[in-house]
């Protein structure tokens, strides 16, 4: 059945990615997170009062957790689209994870940069809403740019670029919630080193979950041919 | 093959591929709207460091 055979491809993508994205995380970005907690101020919860996961091995396995739901989210949304027009190869993969990487990373990166914790930030619900805006309207923008006629192209760059013309929401104070000028001057070469290394690793995701998608739909699924027709 | 199965499979393939392909898009973004964007403190807490990799909106 088509749905099981997008599903399993998803998955078995996901799994790829998400393992090359936690090993890159645990050594190149995790420690940076790690380190920009030691600055955060605020009074610590002597009883927690929410649970969360332990530091070390518990909370590397949560986020394992987490980055294959993601990959397979991000895989599963990916596929779908790619089937609409019936992509099914690696070279094509790789231009479609590449598009998805500008939309749904780079895109709002340029108004919400990755932060690292302890920054001063605007109301979550707006950032969130921001996020979702930028990045619907960078895919139907590019989905327009690619595939329409002239006219809608326009329509297409107008889209891309109405989420930054009305600017990401931002916090009153922009910075750092801890004052201590040593500690800024630290967290801002943090901040730095973050930003870069959260667009390394996900460029490599994007690019694994574009390629696999391609590879997959090429290998193993029939359904796939010009006319669109079903083979159930 | 049982009946239920026979009908069962014979329902699938009635299916269009683009309900398929729709169907496959909403489960992806179920499961990016719990982990990415959930406000339940627990959930947040579980997929902390990976929200701040993928540049989604934290705390």
């Amino acid at each position: 059945m088509y749905f099981k055979n997008l599903v399993l491809s998803a998955f078995a993508v996901a799994m790829l990615a998400a393992i090359s994205l936690s090993i890159y995380q645990e050594y190149f970005i995790t420690p940076i997170i790690l380190a920009a907690e030691t600055y955060e101020v605020g009074t610590p919860d002597i009883i927690p009062i929410v649970w969360s996961p332990d530091d070390g091995a518990e909370r590397t396995s949560f986020s394992l957790m987490a980055n294959v739901l993601i990959c397979f989210a991000y895989a599963l949304i990916l596929s779908s689209l790619m089937a609409l027009k019936n992509v099914a190869s690696v070279e094509k993969g790789l231009f479609w994870g590449g598009c998805a990487y500008l939309a749904v990373f780079v895109a709002p990166a340029l108004g919400l940069p990755p932060e690292i914790p302890g920054m001063e930030a605007a109301q979550i619900e707006h950032r969130q809403a921001w996020w979702i805006m930028t990045v619907i309207g960078t895919i139907i923008g590019l989905w327009l740019l690619f595939f329409n006629t002239k006219i809608f192209k326009g329509l297409g760059l107008i889209l891309l670029l109405i989420p930054h013309i009305l600017g990401a929401p931002t916090a009153e104070i922009h910075g750092f919630a801890n004052s201590n000028p040593e500690a800024i001057k630290t967290l801002t070469i943090l901040w730095e080193e973050f930003i870069l290394q959260t667009s390394i690793a996900n460029a490599l995701l994007w690019l694994i979950i574009g390629a696999g998608t391609g590879f997959l739909n090429r290998k193993f699924d029939s359904s796939f041919n010009t006319q669109g027709e079903i083979n159930v | 093959m049982s009946e239920i199965a026979q009908v069962k499979a014979k329902s699938a393939t009635n299916i269009s591929k683009n309900t398929q392909i729709l169907a496959v898009g909403l489960l992806g973004l179920l499961i990016l709207a719990v982990v990415g964007f959930a406000p339940l403190e627990v959930i947040h807490n579980a997929s902390h460091d990976v929200r701040h990799s993928t540049g989604f909106a934290c705390h």
